[in-house]
């Protein structure tokens, strides 16, 4: 007996289950985006201009203090510039390499202790 | 449905009570902490509510965070707080389930997972926060 597999075969099948893990992993990070855009809060709009959506294990991005800056700000217009962002970032990456969600505002981990954003995100995601 | 939230966090509230590993401020509760003394802070977060099977009138999963900041007095090292983090992850281990009479019904609050993140100086505290994710089926 014997089985002949045909190594074009293979190579279509692996193609669609990179297509159907690629849009899996879109659509955790989608959602995770939609979670950040209703519950990221926003005074000054620091934190919300310091989020960043990279590739794995990238860390960078610009970081913006909230020293200096006018305070109550409207929500509705630094959270969209937020969402815009994320989502253009996310349409760049390779989903299959992984990414990073990272906040650079020195103030995150005092607004993490507050509102634990990345400690839910992480709850969604998990 | 409509009391499943109030009955998660009385779960997990009265299940930390239980412990009598410090003080405790419960939310929305007036507390005044004596300085220099220890206490937790528990904070109920639920995250997601989904149906748990396909069809119409399914189960539904909840799912959230049960996030206990164990506030200890700064300057005094993290060894205090660490050990405060130590007993609650102990009192919440992952893969247990707490049991909590409703009154009309028991449920079951099932653990997740039990972990903590970096302490933080938070004047005149030093904070680490553990963070418990739990989920029931309701």
């Amino acid at each position: 007996m014997q089985v002949t597999v045909s190594k074009a075969r293979i190579a279509e099948k692996s193609k669609r289950l990179e297509t159907a893990a690629r849009s899996r992993i879109y659509e955790n990070i989608d959602e995770a985006i939609e979670f950040l855009s209703f519950h990221v809060p926003v005074d000054t709009g620091a934190y919300a201009s310091s989020m960043h959506l990279n590739s794995r294990g990238d860390n960078s991005g610009s970081g913006q203090t909230s020293r200096r800056k006018q305070r109550g700000q409207a929500a509705d217009p630094v959270l969209n510039e937020m969402e815009a962002r994320l989502r253009t970032s996310l349409n760049s990456i390779d989903l299959l390499d992984g990414i990073t969600i990272v906040n650079k505002a020195p103030h995150a981990k005092y607004v993490e202790l507050k509102y634990a954003i990345f400690d839910q995100l992480r709850d969604i995601l998990r | 449905m409509s009391a499943i939230y109030q009955h998660i966090r009385r779960a997990l509230e009265v299940e930390l009570d239980n412990q009598a590993i410090a003080d405790v401020a419960y939310e929305n509760i007036s507390f005044t902490p004596t300085t220099g003394t220890s206490f937790l802070q528990p904070v109920f977060t639920p995250t997601i509510r989904r149906p748990a099977v396909m069809g119409t009138g399914p189960q539904q999963r909840y799912q959230g965070i049960f996030r206990v900041l164990c506030h200890a007095a700064e300057g005094t090292g993290p060894s205090v707080a660490d050990g405060l983090a130590n007993s609650v992850i102990a009192a919440f281990e992952a893969a247990t389930d707490i049991s909590y009479n409703t009154g009309s019904e028991t449920i079951k609050v099932s653990i997740s997972y039990a972990e903590r993140s970096a302490g933080i100086l938070d004047t005149p505290w030093y904070i680490v926060p553990v963070n418990i994710g739990w989920y029931i089926f309701d």
